[in-house]
């Protein structure tokens, strides 16, 4: 079952979003003072605007994803675009892995051997793709609640804690880092590839996931940077992982702290990340081979998944370069903005007929 | 004829056994009727001579009432018989249509029907030179009286359970919504045991579809005997091998009502006093008729009490050993250099402890449910103290461990109705958190989300209006009751729930 | 295809499971800490790390820790890193480390001239440790501290915790955790305060109830029980080092100057009669302000509710004795506050109670235009001290 509602995917891409917020943004890139309120308010309205060829494809195609518009237009081609769109995902999919394998050892088990870290992963994601996005998405619903009454109990714990006095006005005093965090924000925006290929699954306007997901994210995001910088003020910019170090401050009557609570419910949301990644290709392959069942593609990309973090996680060196190749958000814009721009204008629309069979 | 005659070896005897038509000859009748069922002591075949035709009464033991047998039949026939028939159809038919012998009369054309009709309590008449014969209800069967379930107890409820006898059922369903849209239609299933089946549901709330989904479910169960409801349970599941039920069961009619009235489909089954209901949500574990009797604060409070109960029973012990192993840290400090303290001397590592304990509580559990009572006691007092108590002061188990095994074992018990799933979920949780800590923790639990999140029973989503979300429907009626005067306002169906919608329009498209 | 998925997942986990890829350590072979000292010997270019780790002593074999032990041991560890040493500590200890339940981190003398950070970033940046700890300096050697044990509470460092917490809600102190501390370092002066522990080996008398604690080595067993601990003043940092030594005075003015104090009593003499007020509900506010040269000051401005805990024989309406006696509190509070501000701004040179973070809220553009030399401008503006107490506020008729 993979039609969902707009509002359903819009709590998929919270979910989602707030574990690459929290934890696969670059330490350095969180920091203290008035510029990351400026450069999350910046990079969401930059996102939005990445967005208008994806949500303009949505209207003029009535619902259909850039693939179907494209292979309407001729097979090979959709076939191609389809390929180099597949191929930025793979990666995409590949960074997120390792950089939750990576998470969990760095806070929940220190020597969890790089196998069974991913595997597992992978295997509870396509487990979750094989499912359907329904079932994904319903689960993120779980995922963002669970999220969001952390960061309240975060917030009541915290409440004598937090020092206002290291708030000071807007100032922006360093534009380099301004750039930087804008710039590695937008890298992050993998849903942009998700919407780009279950905007075709959606009952209602596919629209409406990406204006209130971006609404919500960018509200909670300034959230919990205020609570950063009241918490921690300049100590901040020397932390890796704020978040998981702000829970373990957190005392509450039953666990001493709440940094393991904390993992946990990353790590749920960022295997729903997965889970969404792993269901776009399986779309993909749907679209593209006109086939009813992806099981067996998905069994074959979960273990190319798999081989290419054993392959890159083996050695920092490729992890970073990867993780640099991401970061400077060009693959990303090429696979949510320029594709989906292309078939834009080449792309065709579905012959009325046809429309009309598939309403009825 | 005699070819015919059924070989019991078969599976399937429903088929053979139809083909065999009453004929006019009474003799050959009851021979073929004999053969079919074996020259069973049960079937009692009495003739009799009445106006001077040959007649027969073809009864069940111990299934009729044998003063309504004398007193509506026998006596009638032989005081005042019908007077000017001039041959034996005649006969028959004036006995058929013209005297009030009993409310329930039909005619029946074939042996099996004649068989069905004289096992299923009625008095079956034939006659000699007529292919028919008249049954005549005079159920007299011995069953056990109303009494109070003995699950699903409730303090301010209704006292009344089902019983096994389908009929009292129905007139229990019948005497608490007395609508004239609350339609009982009866099916017979099982190819061998004939059960007599009966789904209950109101024409103008329940989903046309999903009662003909049910009904074409009930006709193709390819099952020979059904002695109790829950053999049905999993052919009508959408989703199976499914951990947790889809189908929920119920011995209480109250309860069976209130989720008729909610467009559910209810099945009473013959000769259990366990009704299905379907389709259920997965909150529905958590409710009881108790808490729309008591205040909507106090229900809210027992409802999260019992979710509470169930989070418990399920991670606990699983957690316990994550914690102890790979992030003690998050204990409290006095509580972690107590357990500390405690594991020093024993002799298996948490992991094994918790594996071991746990194995021996379901054992105690198994062992003191079947056994009589008396020994029943013994059973306690041997798990009670010889292995909580010596365990622990012999230094074999440490007492953490104990406490949290008979701890979780107590909160399972707040959810009866997830027992069983409860029992193989805390089972992988303690070896997920022994193998992988807090990780293999949140991955089962994901697995479970994931699958959990992925059921449709009849079209509605399993873990509805929790996802997908409806904030309308969760502040209902889920954790939180409001008010009878609040939920009289407004009526709210499965119908209505979000995610059942779109499944129409996928269905339909 | 349902089947082989769910086949696929089922070998996956068992075969990851039964190949045994996670490894733990057990519960029971843990070292719990409980305080860790660490010192660096300069002679020989080592760090030393001495921690007492938790170790019951069972009340009537049921495994219930008997509270009138100290339930520590100790183990020492020496390495050219802190790593180093801990994992050393480890090895002769037989047990693997557990940094979660330490509550106290003791820094050697020595080791205060070096970078603080760089000591703190090493068990806050370990997940497992706590960053809700208490860090303090000592006077000499953190291992001689160490050494002493109390027979209070669950285990031995408990008595030092509350002393800390004691003494900061009496406010002769600042007690931070490690994680406020790392905040304070990281401002651009680098500075940050630690309060200073010290062996005291004063006799107790009889009214007071003993806080003395066993020691550690042999010898005469009466004159080590009376071996205590006590706080003496602080260490000031600034640049991330050690930049002097304040006293318990000085202590309680920069309880004021960085709005930490909940409540202080003073004592005023007036002729014959000795009042008390206590200062409580204190507010500071720190705001940097130029002058008609254009030259910065901060103007520190203290407000607070008094209380007339001890009356002195001042009668409710004898307003004018009322207000002599505050003004007095106030001039003594105003004094403490000076010399605090003396002490730390001059002979420390360090800015611990926030005027760079109250420079950088009232004017950003100022701080980011002279942040090379911002501890000279910081350190050379003067402060302008105004404590004003409102003893009417409850009302004289409260005590």
């Amino acid at each position: 079952m993979n039609r969902i509602s707009s509002k359903q995917l819009t709590l998929a891409f919270i979910a989602s979003r707030l574990t690459t917020e929290m934890i696969m943004i670059p330490g350095e890139l969180i920091r203290y003072g008035s510029e990351r309120f400026v450069a999350i308010l910046v990079a969401k309205l930059s996102v939005l605007l990445l967005y208008l060829p994806l949500l303009l494809l949505t209207i003029k195609f009535k619902g259909d994803n850039f693939l179907t518009a494209a292979i309407r237009k001729n097979r090979i081609y959709g076939i191609i675009l389809g390929v180099l769109f597949g191929v930025v995902l793979l990666s995409v999919t590949v960074n997120s892995v390792l950089n939750l394998q990576l998470y969990i050892t760095d806070t929940l088990i220190g020597e969890l051997l790089l196998i069974s870290g991913t595997a597992l992963i992978i295997a509870v994601s396509l487990y979750g793709a094989m499912k359907g996005a329904s079932a994904i998405t319903r689960t993120a619903v779980f995922g963002t609640a669970i999220f969001a009454f952390l960061i309240l109990l975060i917030f009541i714990t915290m409440a004598d804690k937090l020092d206002f006095s290291y708030l000071y006005p807007m100032y922006i005093d360093d534009g380099n880092y301004l750039f930087r965090a804008v710039i590695s924000e937008i890298s992050c925006n993998s849903e942009m590839l998700v919407f780009a290929v279950l905007c075709s699954n959606i009952t209602d306007k596919p629209n409406r996931a990406v204006y209130y997901s971006l609404a919500v994210i960018f509200v909670v995001l300034e959230v919990v940077n205020l609570l950063y910088n009241l918490v921690f003020g300049p100590y901040l910019n020397e932390l890796e992982y704020p978040l998981y170090v702000i829970s373990s401050l957190s005392d509450v009557v039953v666990f001493q702290r709440l940094d393991g609570i904390d993992a946990i419910v990353w790590l749920l949301c960022g295997i729903i990340k997965i889970s969404l990644l792993f269901t776009s290709a399986g779309e993909l392959y749907k679209t593209s081979s006109g086939k009813r069942k992806k099981g067996w593609f998905l069994a074959i990309y979960g273990t190319l998944t798999l081989i290419l973090c054993m392959l890159i996680g083996s050695d920092r060196r490729y992890y970073d370069t990867l993780q640099s190749i991401l970061h400077t958000a060009f693959p990303l814009v090429f696979a949510g903005v320029v594709i989906p721009l292309i078939v834009l204008f080449t792309g065709k629309k579905a012959p009325r007929k046809e429309k009309e069979n598939e309403e009825n | 004829m005699k070819e015919k005659i059924p070989d019991f070896s078969e599976k399937s005897v429903g088929n053979i056994l139809k083909d065999i038509k009453l004929s006019a000859s009474l003799e050959e009748n009851c021979v073929n009727i004999r053969a079919m069922i074996n020259n069973s002591t049960d079937l009692i075949i009495k003739p009799a001579v009445i106006e001077g035709r040959k007649i027969v009464f073809i009864t069940c033991e111990g299934m009729i009432d044998k003063m309504k047998l004398a007193d509506l039949i026998y006596r009638p026939l032989t005081e005042n018989p019908p007077k000017d028939c001039h041959t034996a159809k005649e006969l028959f038919d004036k006995i058929a249509s013209t005297m009030l012998i009993a409310e329930e009369q039909r005619q029946l054309y074939s042996c099996d029907e004649v068989l069905q009709a004289a096992m299923s309590g009625f008095a079956v008449m034939l006659c000699d030179e007529v292919n028919y014969a008249i049954a005549i209800g005079i159920q007299g069967f011995s069953f056990r009286g109303i009494d109070e379930p003995s699950t699903h107890i409730n303090l301010r409820a209704s006292r009344e359970g089902f019983i096994e006898v389908i009929r009292i059922n129905i007139s229990m369903v019948r005497r608490r919504m007395k609508s004239p849209t609350l339609k009982t239609e009866l099916m017979k299933v099982g190819e061998r045991s004939n059960t007599d089946i009966c789904i209950c549901y109101l024409t103008d709330r329940a989903d046309y579809k999903t009662v003909n989904a049910v009904k074409d479910k009930l006709k193709n169960i390819p099952l020979n005997t059904i002695l109790s409801s829950e053999f049905l349970q999993s052919f009508l599941e959408e989703d199976t091998p499914g951990l947790f039920p889809q189908v929920m069961t119920s011995e209480r009619p109250d309860v069976f009502v209130s989720k008729l009235y909610e467009g559910r489909i209810g099945i009473i089954v013959d000769g259990t006093p366990f009704a299905l209901i379907l389709p259920t949500l997965f909150i529905e574990n958590f409710h009881t008729m108790d808490d729309y009797t008591h205040k909507p604060y106090f229900s809210a409070f027992m409802r999260i009490l019992r979710f509470t109960a169930f989070i418990l029973a399920v991670i606990l012990p699983g957690l316990y050993v994550a914690l102890c192993n790979f992030n003690p840290e998050m204990l409290r400090s006095s509580l972690l250099l107590n357990i500390y303290s405690s594991v020093q001397t024993t002799a298996f590592p948490v992991f094994g402890e918790c594996l071991i304990m746990y194995s021996l509580y379901e054992i105690m559990r198994e062992a003191g449910l079947r056994l009589p009572k008396s020994v029943g006691h013994a059973v306690s007092i041997v798990g009670g103290l010889v292995i909580g108590e010596i365990t622990v002061s012999a230094g074999l188990m440490s007492a953490p461990v104990v406490l949290i095994i008979a701890a979780t074992g107590l909160c399972s018990f707040a959810v009866p109705d997830l027992y069983e799933s409860l029992m193989i979920m805390r089972l992988v949780f303690i070896l997920a958190g022994g193998i992988f800590g807090l990780f293999g923790i949140t991955v089962v639990g994901t697995l479970l989300l994931f699958r959990l999140c992925s059921k449709n029973a009849y079209g509605v989503p399993y873990m509805a209006p929790f996802a997908p979300f409806t904030l309308k429907s969760i502040l209902r009626d889920t954790f939180v009751r409001i008010s009878w005067r609040n939920l009289s306002r407004s009526d709210v169906t499965l119908s209505q729930l979000s995610g059942r919608a779109k499944r129409k329009t996928e269905k339909e498209n | 295809m349902k089947k082989i998925s769910i086949a696929f997942i089922l070998s996956l986990v068992l075969s990851l499971s039964l190949s045994g890829c996670v490894r733990y350590v057990e519960l029971s072979d843990r070292a719990i800490v409980q305080a860790l000292g660490i010192d660096y010997i300069p002679d020989r270019n080592i760090y030393r790390i001495s921690m007492q780790y938790f170790s019951q002593t069972s009340e009537g074999g049921q495994n219930q820790i008997d509270k009138t032990q100290p339930n520590v041991l100790k183990s020492v560890g020496e390495g050219d890193s802190i790593l180093t040493a801990a994992k050393n500590a480890s090895i002769l200890s037989g047990k693997d480390l557990l940094l979660s339940e330490n509550r106290l981190i003791i820094i050697g003398s020595e080791l205060c001239n070096e970078d603080l950070s760089k000591t703190l970033q090493f068990f806050i940046s370990n997940y497992h440790s706590h960053p809700k700890t208490y860090v303090c300096g000592a006077e000499n050697t953190a291992e001689e501290l160490i050494d002493i044990r109390f027979k209070e509470g669950y285990v031995s460092s408990q008595r030092l915790i509350n002393l800390i917490e004691n003494a900061s809600s009496e406010g002769h102190t600042v007690a931070d955790y490690a994680y406020q501390i790392m905040s304070s370092l990281c401002n651009s002066t680098g500075s940050a305060y630690l309060p200073r522990l010290k062996i005291s080996e004063q006799k107790t008398d009889g009214t007071v109830p003993k806080e003395s604690g066993e020691g550690q080595k042999g010898g005469e067993e009466e004159q080590e029980a009376e071996k205590t601990i006590v706080l003496d003043g602080g260490v000031v940092f600034s640049d991330k080092r050690k930049s002097g030594v304040i006293d318990s005075e000085s202590c309680v003015g920069l309880q004021f100057l960085s709005n930490r104090m909940a409540e202080y009593s003073v004592t005023v003499k007036d002729n014959d009669n000795r009042s008390t007020i206590t200062f409580f509900s204190v507010r500071t506010a720190i705001t940097p302000k130029f002058n008609e040269k254009s030259e910065l000051y901060f103007d520190i401005s203290v407000t607070a509710d008094g209380r007339f805990d001890e009356r002195g024989g001042i009668s409710e309406t004898d307003t004018a004795r009322i207000m002599a006696v505050k003004s007095k509190a106030e001039q003594e509070v105003t004094a403490l506050m000076e010399k605090a501000a003396t002490d730390i701004r001059e002979n420390c040179r360090s800015d611990i109670f926030g005027l760079e973070k109250a420079l950088r809220h009232h004017y950003p553009g100022f701080v980011a235009r002279n942040k090379d030399n911002i501890t000279d401008i910081l350190l050379s503006a003067p402060c302008i001290i105004k404590v004003k107490c409102n003893t009417f506020s409850l009302g004289l008729e409260s005590y």
